[in-house]
């Protein structure tokens, strides 16, 4: 406990990382530094300013007020000492002295892999995140992303799909769900047994550089880590980065040459910083006692027509417009848009957005 | 001296009984409007005083006081200035007043003594009919509009001498002679055609089972597809209408004053296209005189809303109501009226901020949060009032210029629009409705029977494609239409398919 009082007043504080790290590796409690006085050791790592703000918060009680407060929104904490605290992200350069979670705490200390990428995707990045996620969650995995937009909204609903546990690591704080079109999908994570784990204050609004510092947690908690689509400037290249420097596995998905949305990983594999996998199973590989199942739900295919074969055939190449499919299959326009529809209900193509079919 | 004369005056669409009396008696020169006249009526004072003036009459001195009964309903407009006029000659004695007997007079009058045109001319025709007039007597400007009208003889006056002495029979009038509808109808053209564009084959499907059987239909794509120019040849395949359709249109649109007055009826489905800045009054009707908006300018027609998103929220949901009802009821300080509304909604869209979402031609920019803002615009409940979404995509350049097939005309695909008409008219003959999309529940577990096989597929389309119980009318409704185009007494499989691709954008953008 006290541990736990002493780590949440460096957080109460809004330190750097690096004050805080400077401060736990030199001091050992709170009171140590507020009995001894503005002398020493502490006057390296803090002005007198700081210091003041370190002595009200560490005796005004403010802490009480916190926990009450935490109590009061169903939000728990772990400090890094405590039992549930992975030792893989204790292992990293500058761990979380704190985190506040809400859900499951046990899935930390599963085995993890982080589906990270670009918030603006397309659709092959989402369907494939998708995919990955839901797979990897049916072998077993737990999916970790950052519930932002894109890539990470995607590998959360597949993780949810598959029925599956995954973990959100938040760069605000836990009453503070950042971007707020996903408070759904954070309150879906909970119900569905998953954790929200953030190291700021639950009002904590996200500046530009938590997104970063967040990442390195998703990194620091992860087996590996797997990105699926990221432009050239994405955050998600900092989530790489961390992962590199920390030791853990990289797999990226190829993308098309030409689409910038794929450059970033593109580039990874040309760099050979990243492994190139393309089905989940490549993934699962590299861990013990994950596999991944083939997938059972194929649709018992009816003897299809001559027209529902052109169709397929033509989509199994590339997407394909209503009209260019008008003219591959020589139909009226009526006829076509009935058999799309049927194939469409039947499973075997999708309709995309401006009247493009897909498989 | 007391004089009558009966005019008739309109709430709405509807006109009512109105009797103008004028009393002369000794005193002061004065001269009092009585009975809720608006500021133009008040004004008409003046007018009445120099028309007869000038008409070479005598104006009467002395106490006069015109009353306008019923006392206690507002009345509104310059048209009682000529039967003020007449009245007053009546009590002077300069006009004798069995002349006027069986008669409704109404016209606005000019300082020189013309007779000018009055709106609503129509309406308050027919009501002249109903009640039981024998003659009326209208301005000439007015009568092509009255040309349609019988079963009542109508004379059309240019100035107030002109009445005066037709009144006391010192010269002979033609009565307005009738026109038939079909002579005027068949003149109608219109220069937008689909023969002139290219590709868009879905697009035109859609836009044809629309018009077919009155379902709305919302285009969304990239900007420059050519979601506009399919909008505008709308028109052109639109089913005739019939002459009491007509009669309608052209009631509302007398009343608000844009009827074309060289034709005298509405002979084309009406085609109204507001601007995205309309306030919600100027699209549902109303102000202080309740006068006919936006959507009952397009009953029977067309309203055609480009750039959905971009109206602004509230003059988007007041649709929604009028969409259900096929009316409007206005309610102001001095009417509560019911304007017909019942139009057929068209618009179009950008399925993001940048427009090119989803296309393939040009990348998207917006955030996924832009594009989340840009869809919130419109409601769940208004998209639900719309039977068919279609997108479209920009036609490529090769397409463009292809010259190996002809696009088939507009009147061709008119010529099934209106056979599908046929067929509807003589399912719903008796009853208020007039196409399939204005089914009520009743009729649609009626005309709308589905066989097992049929039924099993639209259960596993609600399954797979996740649609909402709302849809489900909706996709019966619209599967009735593509039916009856094709000519078939049941619905089928096929006919349930094709309705169903016509929804699939509810699980895209909506859900």
């Amino acid at each position: 406990m006290k541990k736990l009082e002493f780590y949440l007043t460096l957080v109460l504080c809004d330190f750097s990382l690096g004050k805080q790290k400077q401060i736990v590796t030199t001091f050992n409690s709170i009171n140590q530094i507020v009995t001894n006085g503005y002398k020493g050791e502490i006057t390296k790592i803090l002005n007198n300013q700081e210091y003041q703000k370190l002595v009200d918060v560490a005796t005004s009680g403010k802490i009480a007020q916190h926990l009450k407060g935490l109590e009061f929104s169903d939000i728990n904490v772990i400090c890094i000492d405590d039992a549930n605290y992975p030792q893989t992200l204790k292992n990293i350069a500058q761990p979380p002295y704190i985190l506040y979670y809400k859900g499951n705490i046990k899935l930390l200390n599963t085995d993890c892999i982080a589906i990270v990428g670009s918030r603006v995707c397309t659709r092959y990045g989402a369907e494939q995140a998708e995919k990955f996620a839901l797979n990897l969650a049916k072998a077993d995995f737990t999916i970790i992303s950052g519930l932002a937009e894109g890539i990470d909204t995607h590998a959360h609903i597949g993780a949810l799909k598959a029925k599956g546990k995954t973990i959100a690591v938040m760069a605000g704080g836990l009453n503070n769900i950042y971007p707020a079109i996903n408070t759904n999908l954070s309150k879906q994570i909970i119900q569905q047994d998953g954790l929200l784990i953030s190291e700021n204050v639950p009002a904590f609004i996200p500046k530009n550089y938590s997104f970063i510092q967040r990442n390195r947690i998703i990194a620091g908690l992860s087996l590996g880590v797997f990105s699926p689509e990221m432009g050239l400037k994405s955050g998600a290249m900092h989530t790489i980065n961390f992962a590199l420097d920390e030791g853990r596995q990289v797999f990226v998905l190829p993308g098309n040459v030409t689409s910038s949305a794929s450059a970033g990983t593109n580039e990874l594999i040309q760099n050979l910083q990243g492994a190139c996998v393309l089905k989940p199973q490549d993934i699962a590989q590299n861990f013990e006692g994950h596999l991944v199942k083939k997938d059972e739900t194929k649709i018992k295919q009816k003897q299809l027509t001559i027209e529902e074969q052109i169709v397929l055939d033509t989509l199994k190449i590339q997407d394909t417009h209503f009209d260019e499919l008008l003219k591959k299959t020589n139909l009226e326009a009526k006829k076509l848009n009935s058999l799309l529809t049927t194939m469409e209900i039947r499973g075997l193509i999708k309709k995309l957005t401006g009247n493009y079919f897909g498989v | 001296m007391l004089s009558k004369i009966k005019s008739l005056g309109l709430i709405g669409v509807d006109g009512f009984d109105i009797t103008i009396e004028v009393d002369l008696g000794n005193g002061l020169p004065k001269f009092d409007i009585v009975g809720l006249p608006d500021a133009a009526l008040k004004e008409s004072k003046e007018r009445v005083h120099s028309a007869i003036r000038n008409s070479g009459l005598q104006f009467p001195m002395g106490h006069t006081t015109v009353n306008l009964a019923p006392a206690d309903v507002k009345k509104e407009g310059p048209m009682y200035d000529l039967p003020i006029a007449l009245a007053l000659l009546t009590a002077l004695g300069e006009i004798k007043p069995e002349a006027l007997e069986g008669t409704a007079v109404f016209g606005e009058l000019s300082l020189d003594g013309s007779v000018r045109k009055v709106n609503g001319v129509l309406a308050l025709l027919i009501t002249a009919r109903n009640l039981g007039y024998k003659r009326v007597i209208l301005p000439k400007f007015n009568q092509n509009e009255a040309s349609f009208i019988d079963g009542i003889e109508m004379y059309g006056v240019e100035n107030l001498k002109q009445v005066v002495d037709f009144l006391n029979s010192q010269i002979c009038m033609q009565p307005i002679q009738c026109r038939s509808f079909e002579e005027i109808k068949n003149s109608a053209d219109t220069s937008d055609d689909f023969c002139y564009i290219r590709g868009q084959t879905a697009a035109k499907r859609a836009m044809e089972i629309a018009a077919a059987g009155g379902h709305n239909i919302i285009l969304i794509g990239p900007p420059g597809a050519g979601k506009t120019m399919l909008a505008k040849c709308m028109p052109s395949i639109l089913p005739d209408l019939t002459f009491d359709e007509a009669l309608e249109v052209t009631k509302i649109h007398s009343i608000a004053g844009v009827l074309d007055n060289t034709a005298g009826i509405v002979f084309k489905r009406p085609f109204r296209t507001p601007h995205h800045t309309t306030t919600p009054t100027a699209l549902t009707g109303g102000g202080l005189k309740a006068k006919p908006g936006e959507i009952s300018l397009a009953h029977n027609g067309v309203l055609f809303l480009d750039e959905l998103p971009e109206y602004n929220r509230n003059t988007l949901e007041v649709l929604r109501q009028p969409l259900e009802d096929g009316k409007i009821t206005v309610a102001r300080v001095h009417a509560t009226v019911d304007y017909p509304a019942e139009f057929v909604l068209v618009a179009s869209m950008n399925p993001c901020p940048c427009g090119h979402y989803g296309s393939k031609t040009h990348e998207c920019k917006c955030t996924p949060s832009a594009i989340h803002k840009y869809l919130d615009k419109l409601s769940g409940p208004l998209m639900d009032r719309i039977d068919l979404h279609i997108e479209v995509d920009a036609v490529s350049f090769d397409e463009l210029r292809a010259s190996d097939h002809l696009e088939e005309s507009s009147a061709s695909i008119k010529q099934r629009v209106n056979n599908a008409r046929e067929i509807q008219r003589k399912r719903f003959a008796g009853t208020n409705v007039k196409c399939n999309a204005k089914m009520t529940t009743k009729m649609v577990n009626k005309y709308c029977v589905l066989d097992d096989e049929t039924q099993e597929l639209l259960k596993e389309a609600f399954e797979r494609l996740h649609l909402t119980a709302r849809a489900h009318n909706r996709i019966l409704k619209v599967a009735r239409t593509i039916a009856d185009l094709d000519n078939s007494p049941d619905i089928q499989m096929q006919h349930i398919a094709e309705a169903i691709g016509y929804r699939s954008l509810d699980k895209k953008y909506w859900v």
